[in-house]
């Protein structure tokens, strides 16, 4: 048994090693510790060091990561028997991180500097990882302390929360979740006089709020918005049926360029009417689904897959190409394109526009709720489920795909149009594949198929950058990463997907009454 | 309940059999049309040009192919399609830029030639070692990601592997960015292999250059393509790899260790993509992030192209977009910028008209 | 009696394996027809050719005397045949009444803009939808599951729900791939009476691939056997019991000799 827990140990700090290595030579150290420093209430600006106390509060916590995760796999173990594999655990980290310091350490002593290869790797960089201490072979031993020790340390509170504290939390969590439950009665939601209220608020706050908190948080809201129009949208297709789209900014990029085009003054000229513009987006964004579903959608699914992935490749480079300037823009993308227009009123500012955003979010949740309810919608799931079977009970599996590919096109061409609108530009930067993976990412965090989840992820994954601006160097990086670790562990999401709750019809009024009145 | 039209049925499925054909007949015509108005009106190009064309479509055609071989062995046996491929090509890309760079710097001084570098006092030993470590690295990273991405999924639904593969290809490139910076390397070859030098032939009384580096690609893919084929069709390895192609639960009672062959078909296409990679490196010279992005979706392409799960078919297929792409836009007489979308076009018109690709598609069948 | 379902002559051929070789069957109407057979002997290939999978090489089914072999599974799903998997199929993620709902999809028109928009037609189609989904529930024992996740469920309740999930498009013909299977004796007995009421009570017809030879002889009215695609004998249930191809291609070659043998021996011994 003994050998077997060593080999564990030595895997964590192996794994933990490599982790924190990587870490070190993308420039993540830095910006953890930034990070750290920032929620300590020391701000960094952008191009100075932190201090060295939030490098080593940063290794000092990933290190008691490592011990933790080490006691969290035994149980029943008392704690000087886990000691060996956690000493093992914290020494094989602290040594791979140390022998890293010592040769970066020699490297930058002797004068070389790796940028040529390791972009990130700069002398502040490794100094950094050597914690300000000039000789390599200090700062590595340094580095080996500092981590077995903390691994110890995470270790040993993993240890006492797991045996004495965890199981007196959850009593404490589940009294003080009882209490708050009497506290706050259930039927209090079922109230119309409630209900009312909370209309009025929550009405209230969507008229005031965006005249209050400044374009900075409507420009944020906005594109939150925009990106919870396209994750609805994909969801019909990819979370409902079942067919991965993969380029699905391709429609995207259909619906900003029809209305950039139609409403910009150059290169065509045509300034139609706002609404108008919006529509024909639509539509045309909705006949590309169309015509890209005809033929493919007969086929294996993962082609469509494939195929939508190559159009949106064609898209972009077709766009960017100076061939079809003359149609396009190129390159340069097209300025001043149109804003919204009611009853003559101008209402291009970013207040109406966020109001407006808020408006069709409203609608395509209340439009795609609906669906899921409906025939329609359970077709689609029943497709996703097992699509043999689901044509063999009669579903007509090729026009429903059809059906959800289209107004999953249809859904991008309107946040295409409402994007070129708001941003008053677009180009082809924006209808990069990013774009698809940033919503197939929201999707997939929230939940598939799931629009409360949607809302919350499109809330998370664009809101959260925003805040965290220090990130964003990494934010792709994250996201692949997310997308991953999700799919292994969490496939559902974070808000797992509640079925409709179908409840069993009433009986008519008339027997219902007849029944209270004989105190049945 | 609504009694469908049986009749309207029967002429509606014969008229969609037609359309296919009458859509592929009225663009091989017009594709014609176009080639026969630039190769003879326009004369816009000469023969030595076309053969020019040829020539490195061929050669980019073998760098495809060896990658759309990786696609298909891996589709044949899961059903899925490993975005995350054309890093793995990148891999190798990087692979041979570090050991190039690595000998570019070590000093090898001779008698004559004290300024001597290894890169140059060896560069058949630099080449050879440089593919050695490009096709090792390439192959476990094949081998990793299966065994941390795809192997957990192994019965979950195929829409979720698809998309980890994607989240694993945005991470290995992001990875890859943060690390090596976004701008593209430079590949310096040896003095020997440089990518200016090579035979010269004539051809219809101009001369046409045969690069080194070109006729090394094409001699090596093809050399790796008939070892793979043989690999494949002769072996054990290849025997058991079809077998749970076919069907991995007879195979699995059969006493094959499925898991173990898997395994086995991601370490071959890793190492046949890292090939590739290297190639892609001494011939192209350019290496970044993005190097196996498009590649990769080509490959895949190509593999569709030959007819997917069919090994002699992603190679047919992987020359032949090669070679597609590079004779393509100048036989239509369009812009060079847009040969990307010529690779990509061929793709949806051959979905729309011979869906199982040339050779045919070679999958098992679901079970009822 | 009208004749429900005939295949005249069904071949269907696998590369080189003929699955199915040449087999001509009729279902009369309101009967309980039963299909039996070693394992590997076609007998799922050929529901998969009535249901419409499969296109056979050659040979006709016909359903009512119009014929169907080819048709799109959907379009013979409208036209009145369900079918049950030998491997329960459910919409796993789905709640037991929604996978009762899409089962009625034959019956059901309204399209995505009614539904969204409820119309009266269908806010009224839904609600009627919804009330036959719960009747079939109770008539299959599953009352107040209707919420539950159908993969939550446990074997036996989810090869119910697969037969109610049939029974819901209203069909004229059912196609149950081994019921049985996976059940106890008493399981067993219930679903065979039930099977049974369903001729009785909807007037269904059904056919019946089965293993399990008690539930074969007590409800078919007629019974085929299949051995390597072939149809080596068909009949009443009990003259199939003694018939001697049949108990050699379960047994294998000699074995009907031996046990004729052995009964002979043992009359003497008690004669």
């Amino acid at each position: 048994m003994k050998t077997i827990r060593f080999s564990k140990g030595f895997v964590t700090g192996i794994v933990f090693g490599i982790v924190l290595t990587f870490l070190f030579l993308i420039g993540f150290i830095e910006t953890g510790s930034g990070l750290l420093s920032k929620l300590f209430g020391q701000p960094v600006p952008t191009n100075a060091m932190p201090k060295i106390f939030f490098v080593v509060l940063f290794f000092v916590l990933i290190g008691m990561w490592a011990g933790s995760s080490l006691v969290r796999k035994y149980r029943e173990e008392p704690f000087k028997d886990l000691l060996p594999v956690i000493l093992v655990g914290g020494l094989t980290f602290g040594a791979i991180m140390g022998i890293v310091a010592f040769i970066f350490g020699s490297i930058a002593k002797a004068g070389i500097d790796v940028r040529t290869y390791l972009v990130a790797v700069s002398p502040a960089l490794i100094g950094l990882l050597m914690l300000k201490i000039a000789d390599p072979t200090i700062a590595a031993l340094s580095l080996l302390t500092l981590f077995t020790l903390a691994t110890l340390l995470g270790a040993f509170l993993e240890y006492l929360w797991q045996r004495r504290f965890s199981d007196k939390a959850k009593e404490l969590k589940g009294c003080v979740s009882k209490r708050l439950i009497r506290f706050v009665p259930q039927h209090l939601f079922e109230k119309p006089a409630v209900k009312y209220a909370t209309f009025v608020i929550a009405l209230a706050l969507f008229i005031l709020l965006p005249r209050v908190w400044g374009s900075y948080w409507n420009y944020v809201l906005g594109t939150v918005g925009i990106y919870i129009l396209l994750g609805l949208g994909l969801n019909i297709i990819t979370g409902w049926t079942g067919q991965l789209v993969i380029g699905y900014v391709a429609f995207f990029a259909v619906g900003t360029y029809t209305f950039a085009l139609l409403t910009a003054p150059e290169p065509h000229g045509l300034m139609l009417n706002f609404w108008l513009a919006l529509a024909i987006a639509v539509g045309t964004s909705a006949l590309v689904g169309f015509l890209i579903g005809l033929p493919i959608l007969n086929l294996r699914g993962d082609y469509l897959a494939i195929v939508t992935l190559g159009f949106a490749e064609i898209i972009r480079i077709l766009l960017k190409s100076d061939l079809l300037t003359w149609f396009t823009g190129g390159p340069r993308g097209i300025r001043d394109v149109g804003g919204p227009t009611l009853f003559g009123m101008v209402l291009n500012d970013d207040v109406n526009f966020t109001y407006l955003i808020f408006i069709m979010v409203l609608l395509m949740i209340f439009f795609v709720a609906r669906l899921q309810r409906s025939r329609t919608g359970r077709g689609w799931e029943a497709i996703r489920e097992d699509q043999t079977v689901a044509k063999a009970t009669g579903v007509n599996t090729f026009s429903s795909k059809l059906l959800a590919l289209t107004l999953s096109a249809a859904a991008a061409g309107l946040a295409g149009a409402l994007f070129a609108s708001r941003n008053q530009f677009t180009g082809p930067e924006d209808h990069v594949l990013l774009v698809a993976i940033n919503v197939m990412c929201l999707m997939i965090v929230g939940g598939i198929g799931n629009i409360p989840g949607i809302v919350l992820g499109a809330l998370v994954l664009k809101g959260l950058p925003e805040i965290l601006r220090e990130i964003s160097n990494f934010r792709m990086l994250a996201f692949g990463a997310l997308l991953v670790v999700m799919m292994l562990m969490r496939p559902e999401g974070f808000l797992p997907a509640k079925r409709p709750k179908i409840s069993k019809p009433e009986v008519p009024d008339s027997a219902q009454a007849l029944k209270e009145d004989q105190g049945i | 309940m609504k009694k469908p039209n049986q009749s309207t049925m029967r002429t509606m499925l014969k008229v969609g059999k037609y359309v296919r054909w009458v859509l592929g007949i009225a663009l091989g015509v017009f594709l014609l049309w176009r080639v026969v108005r630039v190769v003879t009106v326009e004369a816009a190009y000469t023969p030595d040009t076309w053969l020019r064309f040829g020539l490195s479509g061929l050669i980019l055609g073998g760098m495809y192919a060896l990658i759309a071989i990786g696609y298909t062995l891996v589709y044949g046996i899961m059903f899925m399609i490993n975005f995350a491929h054309g890093e793995v090509m990148m891999i190798g890309a990087f692979c041979c830029f570090f050991v190039f760079e690595l000998f570019r710097f070590l000093p090898a001084p001779t008698m004559t030639n004290p300024d001597l570098v290894f890169l140059n006092a060896h560069p058949f030993l630099s080449v050879l070692i440089a593919f050695l470590v490009g096709m090792f690295v390439s192959g476990c990273s094949g081998y990793l990601l299966e065994k941390i991405a795809y192997r957990p999924l192994r019965n979950a639904p195929r829409i979720i592997l698809l998309i980890t593969a994607i989240g694993a290809s945005t991470f290995l490139q992001n990875a890859a960015m943060l690390l090596f910076g976004p701008q593209r390397k430079n590949i310096v070859n040896p003095a020997v292999l440089d990518r200016g030098a090579g035979w010269t032939i004539q051809f219809f009384g101009k001369p046409v250059l045969i690069s080194y580096t070109g006729a090394f690609s094409l001699a090596l893919s093809t050399i790796l393509m008939i070892a793979l084929y043989i690999l494949v069709q002769k072996t054990k390895l290849g025997r058991s790899m079809r077998a749970v192609a076919q069907d991995k639960d007879s195979a699995a009672l059969m006493g094959v260790d499925v898991n173990r062959v898997i395994s086995q078909t991601f370490i071959i296409s890793g190492i046949l993509a890292g090939a590739s990679g290297v190639m892609w490196g001494i011939h192209m010279g350019l290496v970044n992030h993005i190097t196996g992005s498009l590649p990769g979706i080509k490959a895949f392409t190509a593999a569709v192209l030959g007819g997917v799960g069919n090994i002699p078919g992603a190679m047919l297929g992987g020359m032949t977009l090669g070679v597609i792409e590079s004779i393509g836009p100048a036989l239509l007489g369009i812009d060079f910028q847009l040969k990307d979308v010529i690779a990509f076009l061929t793709l949806i018109v051959v979905l729309i008209i011979r869906p199982s690709g040339i050779l045919g598609e070679r999958l098992s069948e679901e079970k009822l | 009696m009208k004749t429900c379902l005939e295949t005249t002559g069904v071949t269907k051929v696998f590369g080189g394996l003929t699955a199915v070789n040449d087999v001509s069957l009729t279902v009369p109407e309101n009967s309980i027809a039963s299909i039996i057979g070693p394992n590997g002997a076609g007998k799922t290939t050929l529901f998969n050719c009535i249901s419409g999978y499969y296109l056979p090489e050659k040979g006709q089914i016909s359903f009512y005397g119009e014929p169907i072999q080819g048709f799109q599974t959907n379009l013979i799903a409208r036209l009145g045949i369900a079918r049950t998997y030998q491997n329960v199929r459910l919409f796993g993620n789905l709640s037991v009444i929604e996978n009762v709902l899409i089962g009625q999809e034959p019956l059901l028109s309204a399209n995505w803009l009614e539904s969204t928009l409820k119309t009266r037609k269908a806010i009224l189609e839904e609600k009627q939808a919804i009330e036959r989904g719960f009747d079939l529930l109770e008539y299959v024992d599953l009352a107040g599951r209707e919420n539950l996740l159908a993969r939550n469920l446990p074997y036996g309740e989810q090869r119910k729900l697969e037969i109610a999930r049939a029974l819901a498009s209203s069909p004229r013909l059912l196609l149950l791939d081994e019921p049985t299977a996976g059940m106890n004796p008493s399981e067993s007995r219930d679903l065979t009476n039930f099977i049974r009421r369903l001729r009785d009570e909807i007037g269904l017809t059904i056919l019946l691939i089965e293993h399990d030879m008690k539930v074969v002889m007590e409800i078919s009215d007629q019974v085929s056997v299949l051995d390597y695609g072939i149809k080596i004998a068909e009949g009443k249930p009990h003259e199939i019991q003694n018939n001697q191809q049949v108990i050699n291609a379960y047994l294998g070659v000699g074995s009907a000799e031996l046990i004729g043998r052995y009964q002979k021996r043992k009359r003497k011994i008690y004669a």
